[in-house]
């Protein structure tokens, strides 16, 4: 590990922030001494000098800024815990590094930060005969050009911010535990909007707690964003999404299995929302990948056994299957079948990158597993590895870094940026920010924030487990647009909408609707 | 059906079983039973244990159903009538273990069985009858007292009176003296005897021949789920065959 | 008849629940004042949280008559909370354009839980289902809905234009609204709604279960035969009882779908499911009052224990429960009031001279 621009440099003593808000509700690290006259100085300066230096805009009044209240509703107990304490820890990272002055790189600018890999000629250009200039010339009939990263790597995605905290104030966590209760969730965002009086809101897991939420978010008019992958569809003038869609991940799967192992795919999917309209999805676009659904089974989510489908996948002999199972209970299929004998490759969009099942089930069962993920711990790149350490830093027992921790991270360091960009932490000052175009680097890569539809663009990679269980990326897409609701005509910038939109809405589904 | 003698006419009977059989498992506790009360009769049923005798009345109050034969009350077959009719209709049975309401008061145990609802119910009578039973046993006071604090016999009073409170035609006494010292007895046996004067029919099971002597007038003898024998008191007392079954293992 | 007379006209004072004293009447009479006058110094949020606590009390109230003085325990309403809250949804979201659209939804909501309750009642009671089948019975039905509205996340499952939404449940229900006062989580006007519909229902209970009906719903508890063979239709009277737990559990529902504007399956879970049963457990189901406020308590607990962020929540309830089975069988509330009372009881003659109104114990 290199020294200095290894990992963002913490002004406080040691101890101070690793892992502090295990209980705590309040979880932001506590403001030193020497922080404190810091900011004072700087507020100074600031206030002398009018802002014109620093850059930084004149909000603060007095010796110490307010600081930024940022609520979080993740389940840390009940079902979903797993899944919540991982986005919970990616929310803290982030509001420590932002804290500390660090920020992603990026803003409304395009990509093109470290790692760009571009065309590279092989022999420097030579110059014109006759003409002698020309160092834009390349001589002709010499090597051919090739691939090389012409930037490297050793600069990190994260860069300083010239603030401390965002506009000179510090980000406060408040984040109490909803316990995967959806009373508590509208119990609790009441809270946060009405007696703590947050900027921003960022929470849910299930599509369940996002819907139970929305009413009051639109109620209150309050900034709010959901970080997970889910079945698509948020209109929300008010919702911002992170998290993977259908056309980011099964249709990328679809196609990488349908051209690998054949068209003929079978379906296993949950019983409610997300598994049904994953099997729609894939359904509507088997046709235009030149794939052919011969079977598929809704499978209630308390079911544990799963002879009768893996007798019917015997019988059937697909291609490749595609899992859209979920939970706790289905997780048993995948030993059962590998008991079976059942070697028929696996094609999903949703299990190991979020719930790491080839961490928790022995090997082979998840074998011939294949996921299209936004992230996960296993991605090589350079800058994921900074990325992982810097987690594991702070959170030493972190069982995974799943793809929703990062959707987290990267969510809250976005949401500084448009503060930082809009001046203000009003919200709707920040929800037109947002809508500027916003691109970042990510640890998964470049990620952009589509002003029409609310969502990310991903940088979606291949991932596939194999008999021991490793992990490796067999392709990838790097910039896949959130295109489906603009399809509908979806353009909250101009348009303000404040609903789900269905498949079934769209005329291209209902061709391909059968139960 | 036979004739026996000192039995009013069909015409007045209030009750009226027709070959009533019951089993219970493979023991035929009532077999093929006829038997008749006229409309104001005092009438007691004895017999040795097991003979019947309070399977016929949960039988006529409908706790059990018959396995054949028929119930006759103001002259309608009431046989598949459910109990709580049978109760609107004017029977009321005091179970032969005592069951009042344990837990709740004396005048809350009253509210209970004042609260039938019902045209066929109404009379302004009832409710100077029923002073007069709480009276006579001495239930008048202390309302509030649970009944489970009710000495044994108190409790069994107080069931007749939750009886009475249902304005019956037909009352069915199982063992009202059970545990009874003898002055409580008489004190039953007296209540009993003018409760009839009053123009209630009433039908007890006895074990106790004192009482039944301080009460009755008729009387049927069941052995067997049968009859054996049925008529005044004297007569029965008389009957070789009562004596030799019943009275002779006294 | 003197003892009759006598208990019409205490009514409220009967022995069928607990406080009876012009104390205990001060007390009650000071904080019912306390409750209308909070708008006046508390929070929008505060007003939201209370009425997320007393929402639930009609429920609560319907399980305590039920269960208290019915001696039905029924694990299943929730199923008439979600019954009610979802047939809401779908009447008022079909009829925004209605002045009186929500309130038509409301009357909608309650009748098909009642409805239903009498239905499934019918088959329980008339078909002498075992006593202690009979929890078991509510809650499959309960359980069965939850996940029969689970899968009904397709386009197919809608009515008019509003969707059930299958596990995402059902967004954007419009708040009960009256002319043009609406009903709204956060507004003073759901506050002064939810305290004054508890207000009077428990009121209202509580002359219900010390009149004639309610002594003598507490005999089909005590011994149904013995009530049977007094006259009474023992079978409708469980059936009517059932129809009315279920009517309250529904009129909960449709207060919370206006609360939260959302209505989901998991109101109708096995944890939705139980928990009615402890708010009246461990306050001691056989007293309306006991209910009440242990229903508002232990939601309040709740809440509390998520904003401090602890793990153990549940733990925490459950333990709470385990302490009551174990040493308050009859309800925290309940086996307090008892021993508050007790001494007087032992004093020498002490049952003339203690107050004359009902002193009888909680049936």
């Amino acid at each position: 590990m290199d020294a200095s621009q290894e990992t963002p440099r913490t002004p406080d003593p040691p101890g101070a922030v690793t892992g502090t808000a295990e209980n705590d509700y309040r979880g932001s690290p506590r403001v030193t001494r020497r922080e404190l006259i810091t900011a004072t100085a700087a507020t100074g300066v600031a206030l002398g000098l009018g802002g014109k230096v620093l850059g930084v805009p004149n909000v603060v009044r007095g010796a110490q800024a307010a600081a930024i209240k940022f609520g979080l509703l993740e389940d840390r107990s009940g079902n979903f815990a797993i899944y919540g304490l991982n986005k919970w820890h990616g929310t803290q990272l982030a509001i420590k590094e932002i804290n500390d002055g660090w920020t992603l790189r990026g803003g409304p600018d395009g990509p093109g930060g470290p790692g760009v890999v571009a065309k590279v000629a092989t022999k420097p250009p030579t110059m014109h005969p006759v003409l002698n200039r020309g160092a834009s010339t390349v001589s002709r009939g010499g090597a051919p050009s090739e691939d090389k990263v012409v930037w490297d790597e050793a600069d990190d995605y994260l860069v300083k911010s010239g603030d401390t905290g965002v506009l000179g104030r510090k980000i406060e966590l408040i984040a109490p535990d909803p316990q995967s209760d959806l009373r508590q969730f509208q119990s609790l965002a009441r809270r946060l909007i009405l007696q703590d009086k947050v900027d921003v809101i960022m929470g849910g897991f299930a599509s369940a707690e996002r819907e139970a939420l929305r009413p009051i978010m639109d109620q209150n008019k309050m900034l709010y964003w959901y970080n997970n992958q889910y079945e698509g569809g948020v209109a929300d003038k008010y919702t911002f999404c992170t998290g993977a869609l259908p056309e980011q991940q099964i249709l990328p799967v679809m196609e990488y299995m349908i051209a690998t192992y054949g068209p003929r795919m079978y379906i296993l999917a949950a019983d409610y929302n997300f598994g049904q309209l994953s099997a729609a999805w894939t359904r509507a676009m088997a046709p235009i990948l030149h794939g052919q659904v011969i079977g598929q089974e809704f499978i209630p989510l308390s079911v544990t056994q799963f002879s009768s489908s893996i007798a019917r996948i015997q019988q059937a002999k697909p291609d490749w299957l595609v899992m859209y199972i979920t939970g706790q209970n289905h997780a048993n299929y995948y030993p059962q079948a590998n008991a079976a004998g059942i070697k028929i490759p696996m094609g999903s969009s949703i299990n190991i990158a979020q719930g790491f099942e080839h961490l928790r089930f022995k090997p082979p069962a998840l074998a011939r597993f294949h996921v299209t993920a936004s992230y996960m711990e296993e991605i090589p790149t350079a800058r994921n590895r900074k990325f992982v350490s810097r987690w594991r830093k702070m959170f030493p027992n972190e069982p995974y870094l799943a793809m929703e921790g990062h959707s987290a991270y990267v969510a809250t360091h976005l949401y500084a940026k448009a503060v930082r960009l809009a001046g203000t932490t009003d919200k709707d000052a920040v929800i037109e920010a947002l809508e500027s175009g916003i691109g970042v680097e990510a640890p998964a890569g470049w990620v952009f924030m589509d002003p029409a539809t609310h969502h990310l663009s991903n940088y979606i990679r291949l991932a596939h487990c194999d008999e021991k269980h490793n992990i490796t990326f067999l392709t990838e897409w790097p910039h896949i647009e959130p295109w489906w609701t603009r399809r509908l005509g979806v353009n909250l910038v101009k348009h303000p909408e404040f609903k789900q939109y269905t498949p079934d809405e769209d005329p291209f589904f209902k061709k391909g609707t059968k139960r | 059906m036979t004739e026996r003698d000192g039995r009013p006419q069909q015409s007045e009977r209030l009750l009226r079983t027709v070959a009533l059989t019951k089993s219970f498992g493979g023991i035929r506790a009532i077999d093929r039973l006829d038997l008749g009360v006229a409309r104001g009769e005092l009438r007691c049923l004895i017999g040795p244990n097991g003979a019947g005798k309070s399977t016929l009345f949960s039988l006529i109050a409908g706790i059990h159903r018959a396995d054949a034969g028929r119930i006759f009350f103001k002259g309608e077959d009431i046989t598949r009538l459910p109990p709580f009719r049978r109760v609107l209709r004017g029977i009321c049975l005091k179970f032969q273990t005592t069951r009042v309401y344990r837990d709740l008061s004396i005048s809350q145990n009253l509210l209970v069985a004042l609260a039938l609802r019902g045209p066929e119910r109404r009379d302004g009578d009832t409710a100077g009858r029923l002073a007069w039973a709480l009276a006579t046993f001495g239930l008048d006071r202390d309302g509030d007292r649970p009944a489970r604090e009710l000495p044994h016999s108190h409790q069994q009073w107080l069931e007749i009176c939750l009886a009475l409170a249902t304005d019956p035609d037909l009352l069915l006494l199982d063992e009202p003296t059970a545990g009874m010292t003898p002055d409580e007895t008489a004190l039953t046996a007296d209540f009993v005897r003018r409760l009839n004067g009053q123009g209630t029919t009433i039908l007890v099971v006895e074990h106790d021949m004192t009482f039944v002597r301080q009460i009755a007038r008729a009387v049927t003898v069941l052995h067997y789920g049968r009859v054996i024998a049925e008529g005044p008191l004297a007569a029965i007392e008389a009957n070789k065959d009562v004596r030799r079954i019943y009275l002779g293992e006294q | 008849m003197k003892r009759r007379w006598r208990a019409l006209r205490d009514a409220l004072n009967g022995p069928q629940d607990l406080g009876r004293s012009p104390g205990f009447w001060g007390v009650f009479i000071a904080a019912t004042i306390g409750l209308l006058l909070y708008p006046a110094s508390g929070s929008s949020f505060g007003l939201s949280s209370l009425v997320s606590f007393l929402l639930y009390v009609p429920m609560a109230l319907g399980l305590g008559l039920l269960w208290g003085y019915g001696g039905i325990l029924s694990f299943g309403q929730s199923a008439f909370f979600g019954i009610a809250g979802y047939i809401y949804g779908l009447v008022a979201g079909n009829l925004t354009g209605t002045p009186a659209g929500t309130i038509v939804a409301l009357v909608a909501a309650i009748a098909a839980a009642a409805l239903a309750a009498s239905i499934f009642g019918y088959f329980l009671f008339y078909g002498q289902v075992s006593g202690w089948i009979i929890p078991l019975l509510c809650l499959v039905l309960t359980l069965i809905l939850a996940t029969f509205m689970g899968q009904t996340a397709g386009y197919q499952w809608r009515v008019g234009q509003v969707l059930l939404g299958g596990y995402n449940g059902m967004t954007n229900i419009p708040s009960l609204r009256a002319g043009a006062i609406e009903f709204g989580g956060t507004s003073t006007a759901l506050y002064y709604l939810v305290v004054v519909v508890t207000l009077l229902l428990y009121l209202g209970l509580r002359v219900f279960v010390n009149s004639r009906y309610g002594h003598v719903l507490v005999a089909v508890r005590d011994d149904p035969e013995r009530t049977r063979m007094l006259g009474h239709n023992v079978d409708f009277i469980q059936v009517q009882v059932f129809a009315l737990a279920a009517a309250l559990a529904g009129l909960s529902g449709v207060l919370y779908a206006s609360w939260g504007n959302y209505m989901n399956p998991s109101t109708m879970d096995l944890l939705a499911a139980t928990l009615p049963v402890i708010w009246t457990a461990v306050g001691g189901r056989r007293s309306l009052l006991a209910v009440v406020l242990s229903t508002v308590a232990l939601r309040a607990l709740a809440d509390s224990l998520a904003v401090s962020g602890s793990q153990y929540a549940f733990l925490v309830m459950g333990a709470l429960l385990l302490a009551t089975m174990l040493f308050f069988p009859g309800g925290i509330i309940v086996s307090v009031a008892r021993a508050w009372r007790r001494p007087s009881r032992t004093r020498p003659g002490a049952r003339e001279a203690v107050e004359p109104k009902g002193k009888g114990e909680v049936a």
